[in-house]
């Protein structure tokens, strides 16, 4: 396949700094140096004593000062051997631990061979193996660990006289429900959601791709947050080259928090300048599994409901997922109409000052002398006009999107007719210059993913000052220098403008125009060169022979 | 700054300075000339009319005057006219939207030569300008009120738009006109333009308004602006006026007809028919010194009007009118070409040009001669005139 630019070496905080990055990073740094030092005394007790008080006592000071962990002291069975339980209040599911854990340590364990003088095994093993009737329990054998798995709402057991502890799966506690999307809803299709925890999101996967071949791995970024980061994909239809990639991008992420999956984009995409995302987001689980079967990996961080699916190209930023679900013909309609409103939303602001300002032999008689009525009594040129609409325009919806919903809506339509209203009124704008702007902004929202329409709402006022100083020349110029800016761009390796360049006409299938999915026999060619049928020929629909009846 | 980044900068720089659409205009800024009459002053001069459009901001009243402005200035030069008219004009005159060019008779009579180069050198002026000779001066026929439109430029627009289906006028666009001026062998014909006086109202009032001017004892006297009928040129001065009957023969001879209509009318017999599908051919034979060309005309023709004639869908009927149009129009054009024979000596319905098409031979001799020898040619005709719908009452 392509070869990807080189990775670098992954760089380890605390070494090889100069000293401007130094003092930069001197705050973060304290913040590891706390953890590294408290794993460090740790460290010297790195295993578990043998005594119950030694353990006790690591772990409450390690824990001081923390409202919420529980250390629960009891004794198991006749022979009174003293042990504690740790867990964290909120993030367990108590009723497991007081069923399952002390229950069967208390009362159970009376029935068990271990009462029998003649008992010579480990308690430990015995805990493990058959009084605990939890479903996950590992043992572990550092402090280090335990703490770990104590913060990920696990319950740990410490026996005395053993240097071993158990942690036990005992994850439970308030989360939000699966539940309709937030902001990629549809008209037609399932409204299910991710939700913030990552088992319930890796579950909402495998319920559609049902596969062993679905491989997940798990990372865990970031030193304060240790979040949990999966990377789903199936093998044989992913190409190893991007999974590599996304790898070693991964694992050299090295920062403190990682709460949200845009902040792994960060780390992880490949030109941070363009205002183009290069990896797609999500909160559909539908969609996901659609682009796994496509051959692209969907990245998950616990914590947040919105997945990144890379490597993304240009064309998928018209997509919805409906498209996939209706007819042919309205779905290629509206796939042309998101083309068409992106072309529109780019450059119809810059189009009507250039040709207003310059190219007045363009416009159509009575049109001209309509405009040059309306512009008679307004005391800016067109382009302080467009500016100041548009910044207004940008106002409004920033604001509208940080009201709640109830007023939001409302708010922000009102706002924007009386805004625009009364300014044409005050004679500061003129009616066609709001008219332009107010199709420009809903232009903009036909574009159904939540992180494009921001990046191209900002390239409009560079395009606007090129045109108000360069008129059409400007915009065929400004239009130019996208292009080969997105030309160059590249997700993951994967050429951004792909199927259109390197083009492959086998995949435009999928672009303007939207075929049946059994016409689609392919997967992109640009994502993978192997395993590529994924749907048989001669699927066309017919009507029932008559003959053969 | 790395290299990259240094060179993108320096070539944004280099194409601000390099190129670009400086002479930033505002819209509201124009003053958009609609149509520009030309004059000779008695000392030599030029004077410019233009009609232009100033725009005047009106957010929500109606104003009661009309935006279009007249201004008038005179001139060495024709160049030198329009420059002078910014000593009056409120805004920046453009001619980019400008529809019709108005010569005015002595002018056109002088000679149209020396401001026929303004008019296509200038970038501005496009190609599809109507050219009108009026009678009289241009300024005095420009500065006729408009009936019912809010101004002379869009009055004037709709009835040139009128008169292409209408076969009495012929106005022709810059285009057309150039390519007959110059071209050696044919004479050019352009519109014309003039007015009457009336004192008929052309549009409707209410009863209190009919009353208010009653007692205000106006004078009824109005004078309207009409396009009828064209202009002759020979070289490049004008010789003369066609009439609406010369200029329907004209344009049928020439051939440029999309649609028309005419009306023949024997004794008490009268009968309408519109014209579809018109061809006409001009035809030349060199026969031992003696030239003769031949006229083919062939059209169909739907009847919209009869009175006198029982059955029009008797064969007979059919033929006899057909017969008898062919004979109008025999008659039509054969007084367009006396017009242009005896009268004026102009050739201008390109028979010069047909001539040198077909015997160069024969043309490169008499070329020279060709104003003596073009009065003198005989001219036939073979007019075909086809009926094939009768209209919805038999």
């Amino acid at each position: 396949m392509k070869k990807f630019r080189r990775t670098k070496k992954p760089i380890r905080i605390g070494s090889n700094f100069n000293r401007k990055e130094e003092k930069k990073n001197n705050r973060l740094q304290s913040v590891f140096e706390e953890i590294e030092i408290k794993s460090e005394k740790s460290l010297e007790k790195c295993l578990l004593s043998d005594k119950l008080e030694d353990n006790y006592e690591s772990i409450s000071s390690i824990f001081n000062n923390c409202y919420g962990v529980i250390l629960r002291k009891f004794t198991i069975g006749e022979k009174q051997v003293e042990s504690f339980i740790v867990y964290i209040d909120g993030m367990v599911n108590r009723d497991d631990i007081n069923q399952n854990v002390l229950k069967s340590l208390m009362t159970d364990i009376k029935n068990t061979d271990y009462e029998k003088e003649s008992y010579q095994e480990n308690l430990l093993s015995l805990v493990m193996n058959s009084l605990i009737s939890v479903s996950e329990v590992i043992p572990v054998y550092s402090i280090k660990e335990a703490v770990k798995f104590i913060l990920k709402g696990y319950c740990v057991i410490f026996i005395d006289e053993n240097n071993g502890a158990l942690a036990m799966n005992t994850v439970g506690g308030d989360a939000r429900k699966v539940s309709e999307p937030l902001v990629e809803t549809v008209l037609r299709g399932p409204m299910e959601a991710f939700v913030e925890d990552i088992n319930v999101n890796t579950t909402l996967i495998r319920r559609r791709i049902k596969t062993p071949d679905l491989k997940i791995e798990k990372f865990n970024l970031g030193r304060l947050s240790q979040t949990e980061v999966v990377m789903c994909y199936i093998e044989g239809i992913a190409a190893e080259d991007v999974l590599s990639e996304i790898r070693q991008r991964l694992s050299r992420i090295d920062t403190d928090v990682i709460i949200e999956g845009g902040e792994i984009e960060f780390f992880t995409e490949d030109n941070w300048l363009s205002p183009f995302p290069l990896s797609e987001v999500t909160e559909r689980p539908d969609s996901s599994a659609a682009s796994l079967a496509e051959g692209r990996v969907v990245i998950i961080a616990d914590g947040s409901p919105f997945v990144l699916i890379v490597p993304v190209t240009f064309s998928y930023f018209f997509t919805a997922p409906e498209d996939y679900y209706n007819k042919f013909f309205s779905s290629s309609f509206v796939r042309l109409l998101r083309y068409f409103a992106f072309f529109i939303t780019l450059t119809l602001p810059p189009l009507y000052v250039a040709i207003t300002t310059y190219h007045h032999e363009m416009i159509p008689s009575i049109l001209l002398i309509s405009i040059a009525n309306a512009r008679a009594e307004i005391p800016f040129p067109a382009v302080v006009e467009a500016f100041f609409m548009e910044i207004t325009f940008e106002i409004i919806r920033e604001a509208g999107a940080r009201l709640p919903i109830s007023i939001g809506q409302s708010l922000s339509i009102v706002g924007a007719l009386v805004i625009g209203n009364t300014a044409i009124q005050a004679g500061l704008v003129s009616p066609g210059m709001v008219i332009v702007v107010a199709i420009t902004a809903i232009s903009s929202f036909l574009i159904p993913k939540i992180n494009s329409y921001r990046a191209i709402s900002v390239l409009r006022f560079p395009m606007l000052l090129l045109a108000s100083t360069m008129g059409v020349f400007g915009i065929i110029a400004g239009v130019l220098t996208l292009l080969i800016h997105l030309a160059s761009l590249r997700s993951f390796g994967v050429p951004f403008l792909s199927p259109f360049t390197p083009i492959s006409l086998e995949d435009w299938k999928d672009t303007f125009i939207m075929l049946p999915k059994w016409l689609i026999h392919k997967r992109p060619t640009f994502l993978q060169h192997n395993n590529q049928v994924r749907t048989e020929r001669g699927l066309a629909p017919k009507p029932p022979n008559k003959d053969n009846e | 700054m790395k290299r990259k980044t240094k060179l993108f900068f320096l070539i944004i720089l280099m194409a601000l300075i390099l190129a670009g659409c400086w002479g930033q205009k505002e819209v509201n800024d124009l003053g958009i000339i609609q149509v520009t009459g030309i004059d000779k002053e008695p000392d030599g001069n030029f004077r410019m009319t233009v009609l232009a459009i100033i725009p005047i901001g009106g957010t929500e009243e109606s104003l009661d005057r009309s935006t279009i402005w007249i201004g008038s200035a005179v001139g060495t030069s024709i160049n030198d006219a329009s420059k002078n008219l910014r000593a009056i004009a409120p805004k920046r005159l453009v001619w980019i939207d400008n529809k019709i060019i108005v010569v005015g008779e002595e002018m056109a009579r002088h000679g149209l030569d020396e401001i026929m180069d303004f008019f296509i050198r200038t970038r501005e002026f496009r190609y599809r300008n109507s050219i009108l000779v009026s009678e009289g001066k241009a300024l005095d026929t420009l500065s006729i009120p408009a009936d019912i439109e809010e101004g002379l430029p869009q009055e004037l627009e709709g009835i040139i738009r009128n008169t292409e289906e209408w076969l009495k006028a012929y106005v022709p666009d810059l285009n057309d006109f150039l390519i007959k001026y110059l071209d050696k062998h044919i004479e050019a014909v352009a519109g014309r333009l003039t007015y009457y006086e009336t004192d008929i109202d052309t549009f409707s009032t209410s009863r209190e308004e009919y009353k208010s001017i009653e007692d205000n004892g106006e004078d009824k006297k109005k004078k309207v602006v009409t396009v009828k009928g064209s202009a002759v040129f020979k070289g490049d001065k004008l010789i003369g006026w066609l009439d609406t009957e010369e200029t329907r023969g004209y344009r049928l001879i020439i051939g440029e007809i999309d649609y028309g209509a005419a009306t023949v009318k024997n004794d008490d017999q009268l009968v309408s028919l519109e014209v579809r599908n018109l061809n006409s051919n001009i035809e030349a034979k060199v026969k031992e010194e003696e030239i003769l060309f031949t006229i083919k005309l062939k059209l169909d023709g739907d009847i919209v009007e009869n009175l006198g004639r029982d059955n029009v869908l008797d064969e007979n009927a059919v033929k006899d009118i057909q017969k008898s149009f062919e004979a109008y129009l025999i008659e039509r054009m054969d007084k367009t070409i006396a017009k242009a024979q005896r009268e004026y000596e102009s050739d201008f319905l390109g028979f010069g040009r047909i001539l040198h098409r077909e015997y160069p031979n024969v043309w490169k001799e008499i070329q020279n001669d060709w104003d003596t020898i073009f009065p003198r040619v005989e001219v036939k005709y073979e007019v075909t005139v086809n009926v094939d719908r009768m209209g919805e009452r038999f």
